[in-house]
């Protein structure tokens, strides 16, 4: 079986084309249009959208991933997709182009730098083989080599080095005087060159960078692109090409013959590489400024058991949103042991507890789609999806309205059978009815997706709900110790007390019967 | 490409200044010497507010400019000259700038930049033609490290051949003929195109090289005549050529911004410093060049000092001090009140910032250590202060300057913590005083303190001055300073006494 996709495997599944529900409730949706700001013109975001869905593609990615960390490998894969890029570029010119030998030229330039592209990298990759262990990328490698001998083989090659050997022999020189055009051909003074025994002609940049001492650079020596527009021809260069045309039919019919040949230029697989990749190498980039900014992103293992836990899971859309303002995002540890299992968050208002459901949604996200994960450990059963519920943040319905819009989006959540295995995050559900219903319908909510061994982090004010039993953990947002209007952002599993931002503020403010009773002695 | 005419080596970029630039400028009194040196002459007023603040901090460094400056005093008729190159070129300069800044926004921005920096590049390049012309009319006569240098430097340059190109480059908007070299590319669009000759109307043909072009002209000759879209697009390569030239020029014209960046702050220095020494003969006073001691060297000793801005202002030659510091780590001034106390540091303040900028100063002899930094701190008596947040405003004043003091710091305090009692006063500044000594800072202390001053006296400190105002036995002020023991009294009653009749 030989390489197909570096995404993939040989097991594509039909890409989710939207975002999928849970994105805006995690941030996600943030946080991918931050990881594609490093891809342009590639449509990258689907692969964030479409989760691989088995255990076997996730180990093919953090492979990948894994080779990635390699800044060496990045580069060259960069300067790939850099190269191909710019060689579809110069193609899509033929296909817009006029003339037959616009086309023909474009065409052949297009294949000039797609050979090119694929002989660096094969250099290039050669030179850090060694680093390279993932199935996926050797695979992609090996392919790479296939490809190029297939070039070969098929008379590719040949056929390019000789149409560009004639292509090489349209340069000329032109005088302009005030008011005609001189054109005489390169091969002509080259002759008279040979006469002279001197050089005829100098490069007058050249000569100027030197007796200016500037260090002399490549786009010193020549003008390029004087004019431009990639499909208008300027009357100069019409004129140029016509009198060409006349002296050199030869060399334009040899670059035509290249097109009418070779038509097709680039493989599937390649193009499809080109646009997977990209998934990588941002990601990469992604996780190389969230390290830069001190955060840690390791690599999700898969538990057997079920057993569940986390060391130092943070928000990382909290981070990115927070990078310049010198503000250090907390992070949290956790442990499921039995399964499955529920977390209820209690705790003061704008203490961190939506933040950590959302970090923990984060995580499972990022492994489940075999990335690394914002936490320094996660191991993790592997789950079937997400799920979350989050109190929609402005609406124009009444309260009676508001509930039962919360619980139309909870039914699908809740149908039998789908769903199954998945991980949960709830946040402050039905809010807006009585405390005693809301904890019932909680509950209720609670039970049936573990009975769908479904996990969950489950945020809400009601501390009955965070009742221990079984498979309920009750985890509380913690204050700064001797500091109590201060918040930590810290959740340690404990009872729930009750304990929130009020009682810091009437302690603040020396409010509390004693301190009135004495105040007032 | 460097005039390097302040230092051996260097521009005054990236150069250290006082920490305390305004602090130093209002308490010693020196925008009297700025306003002298300028002659009302906006650049130089800037630029030697600025030079004048970065001190020099080695021997060498102050020799090497007073070498320069003698040089320019002995040929003050060029240094006119140099001066007037520096007042063209900094016009030009800011025009470029303004002009490079304004088309920013112009869709036409491309075309006119590259005649603003065509034009910039002749008239440099000119100038500097002028500069080793004037320099090498006087070549005899340049006894300084600095302008021999310079001329050295102008002399290798092959200044006539840039200024050919230009020219060449100049007549691609006004008429020329030229060759290139063309390869096509995809599309059959100009890939590439090299520059093989510029040739001015008007200029002599050259022999072989356009001869080679020549030859070919009966086969491929295309005139261009009245096709209008043919002419725009010769135009277009001429002016892609200008464009790829002015590229190539780049970093020379950065190189030439910087040059008379330099140039203009340097020659303005020199002009100022010359205008201030021609002023000070007017007003018959003398100037000496003093003898810097390296850093961390701590003997100061001088004779006839006195005070710069006083002489000017009142023009007259005030009275002079002459003092021996040995191994000066604290000097306390103490003494009548209107005695001279403040003016003699000042005095002091100033001869020392003129030594450290390579100026010669008001004394018949003078010779200090260079300090890396010095630090003035000197009572404020804005009325926008009331009392209580004064003292809050001196120790802030006081903590900021020294988050800044280095090792061999200089620190000139006048009558620092008086707005507090006495008692307090003393305290705080005895812990500032003792830091110091013990940290290697001078300081240079006129003070009221009097306990302050007499525990000082007696714990006689290695290195430790004290200097009284005199006060004669009728009470008159000498205005002169004199190693004694602190006085109990500032004898402000004599003053009460003269008020009272």
């Amino acid at each position: 079986m030989g390489f197909e996709s570096i995404l993939f495997g040989s097991a594509k599944p039909e890409l989710v084309k939207a975002e999928p529900d849970f994105f805006k409730d995690l941030q996600l949706d943030y946080l991918v249009e931050k990881i594609l700001e490093q891809s342009k013109g590639y449509k990258t975001a689907p692969y964030f959208y479409t989760f691989p869905g088995t255990a076997e593609i996730i180990r093919y990615r953090q492979q990948i991933c894994k080779d990635m960390e390699s800044e060496a490998l990045c580069t060259v894969l960069w300067s790939f997709c850099r190269r191909l890029a710019e060689s579809r570029k110069i193609y899509n010119l033929s296909l817009e182009s006029q003339g037959v030998i616009a086309i023909a030229t474009y065409h052949l330039q297009a294949a000039t730098l797609y050979r090119e592209a694929l002989l660096k990298l094969d250099e290039e990759l050669g030179g850090i083989s060694e680093g390279i262990t993932s199935e996926g990328l050797k695979e992609f490698y090996t392919y790479i080599k296939e490809e190029l001998k297939k070039q070969e083989e098929t008379g590719f090659v040949a056929a390019l080095n000789r149409a560009n050997s004639f292509f090489s022999e349209l340069k000329f020189t032109l005088s302009i005087d005030q008011d005609k055009l001189i054109v005489s051909e390169e091969k002509e003074a080259a002759k008279k060159r040979e006469r002279k025994e001197k050089k005829p002609v100098e490069n007058y940049f050249e000569e100027l960078a030197k007796l200016l001492g500037v260090e002399m650079q490549e786009q010193y020596l020549a003008m390029r692109d004087i004019f431009p527009e990639p499909l208008k021809t300027s009357t100069l260069e019409h004129v140029l090409v016509g009198i060409l045309k006349k002296s050199k039919p030869k060399v334009f019919e040899e670059i035509n013959g290249f097109k009418q040949n070779f038509p097709d230029i680039y493989p599937k697989i390649i193009l499809d590489f080109e646009e997977e990749v990209q998934f990588y190498l941002c990601f990469q980039k992604f996780r190389t400024r969230t390290l830069g900014m001190g955060y840690p992103m390791g690599t999700a293992t898969t538990s057997e058991n079920g057993e569940f836990t986390g060391r130092e899971v943070y928000d990382i859309a909290l981070v990115w949103k927070q990078e310049l303002n010198d503000y250090e995002v907390v992070s949290n540890d956790f442990s499921m042991k039995n399964h499955p299992c529920f977390f209820v968050v209690t705790g003061p208002n704008q203490g961190g507890k939506t933040t950590f459901a959302r970090s923990m949604g984060q995580a499972v996200y990022f492994a489940l789609m075999g990335l690394p994960v914002n936490a320094e450990t996660f191991h993790m059963p592997m789950f079937n999806g997400i799920s979350t519920h989050f109190e929609a943040e402005e609406t124009l319905q009444s309260n009676s309205g508001k509930l039962k819009e919360e619980i139309n989006r909870l039914i699908p959540m809740m149908r039998k059978d789908s769903n199954r295995n998945s991980f949960v995050v709830l946040n402050e559900l039905f809010t807006t009815a009585t405390t005693h219903d809301a904890m019932i319908m909680g509950r209720k909510v609670m039970e049936s997706f573990l009975a769908r061994d479904c996990y969950g982090i489950y945020v809400t004010h009601i501390q009955e709900l965070a009742e221990e039993a079984d498979n309920i953990i009750s985890l509380v947002a913690q204050l700064e110790p001797g500091e109590e209007s201060k918040r930590s952002y810290r959740m340690l599993p404990m009872k729930a007390q009750g304990y929130g931002y009020s009682d810091a503020l009437v302690k603040k403010f020396h409010l509390e019967y004693e301190e009135i009773i004495r105040r007032l002695s | 490409m460097e005039p390097y005419l302040l230092y051996r080596d260097s521009s005054t970029d990236g150069k250290k200044s006082y920490a305390f630039p305004r602090d130093v400028m209002k308490d010693l009194n020196l925008d009297i010497i700025f306003k002298t040196m300028a002659k009302q002459d906006d650049l130089i007023h800037e630029k030697v507010r600025r030079v004048m603040m970065l001190p020099l901090t080695t021997p060498e460094e102050v020799y090497y400019r007073q070498e320069v400056l003698r040089d320019l005093r002995r040929q003050d008729a060029m240094l006119e000259d140099f001066y007037a190159i520096a007042v063209r070129q900094n016009k030009a300069l800011k025009d470029l700038k303004a002009a490079i800044k304004s088309n920013r926004a112009k869709s036409t921005r491309k075309t006119s930049e590259l005649f603003e920096c065509l034009n910039y590049l002749m008239q440099g390049q000119d100038d500097l033609i002028k500069i080793r012309e004037l320099l090498l009319q006087k070549k005899d006569a340049w006894q300084s490290e600095g302008v021999q240098n310079l001329l050295e430097r102008l002399k290798e340059m092959p200044l006539e051949s840039i200024k050919k190109r230009l020219r060449e480059a100049n007549s691609l908007t006004i008429g020329c003929e030229a060759g290139y070299t063309f390869q096509f590319g995809g599309g059959m669009k100009m890939e590439k195109a090299e520059l093989n000759f510029i040739r001015p109307n008007g200029d002599a043909k050259k022999n072989g090289l356009e001869n080679f072009y020549l030859t070919f002209l009966k086969r491929n000759a295309i005139l261009i005549g009245t096709d209008v879209t043919l002419q725009e697009d010769v135009n277009h390569l001429a002016e892609e050529t200008l464009g790829q030239i002015i590229t190539i020029f780049q970093p020379y014209l950065q190189k030439m911004m910087v040059f008379y960046e330099h140039y203009c702050e340097e020659i303005s220095f020199y002009m100022g410093a010359v205008q201030f020494m021609r002023r000070m003969d007017e007003l018959y006073v003398t100037l000496k060049l003093p003898e810097p001691k390296p850093v961390g060297s701590k003997d100061t000793s001088f004779e006839q000092l006195y005070e710069l801005s006083m002489a000017v202002y009142t023009q007259r030659k005030p009275v002079g001090n002459s003092i021996t510091l040995l191994n000066n780590r604290m000097t306390i001034i103490t003494g009548a009140n209107q005695g001279g106390k403040s003016t003699f540091l000042r005095s002091y303040g100033i001869a020392q910032v003129l030594m450290q900028c390579g100026m010669p100063v008001p004394a018949g002899k003078f010779s200090a250590p260079l300090y890396p930094q010095i630090f003035t701190h000197f009572t404020r008596n804005e009325d926008e202060h009331l009392n209580n947040g004064r003292l809050s405003e001196e120790l802030q004043r006081m903590s900021n300057m020294i988050n800044k003091a280095v090792p061999n710091s200089l620190f000139l305090l006048n009558e620092s913590f008086a707005s507090t009692t006495e008692k307090e006063g003393s305290k705080i500044a005895e812990g500032i005083i003792n830091a110091f000594y013990e940290k290697n800072i001078t300081t240079m202390m006129v003070t009221h303190l009097y306990q302050l001053a007499k525990k000082k006296y007696d714990e006689a400190k290695d290195g430790s001055h004290f200097l009284v105002a005199e006060r004669t036995e009728n009470g008159t002020r000498t205005f002169k300073m004199l190693p004694g023991e602190p006085t109990y009294t500032s004898f402000g009653t004599d003053l009460f006494k003269v008020l009272e009749g």
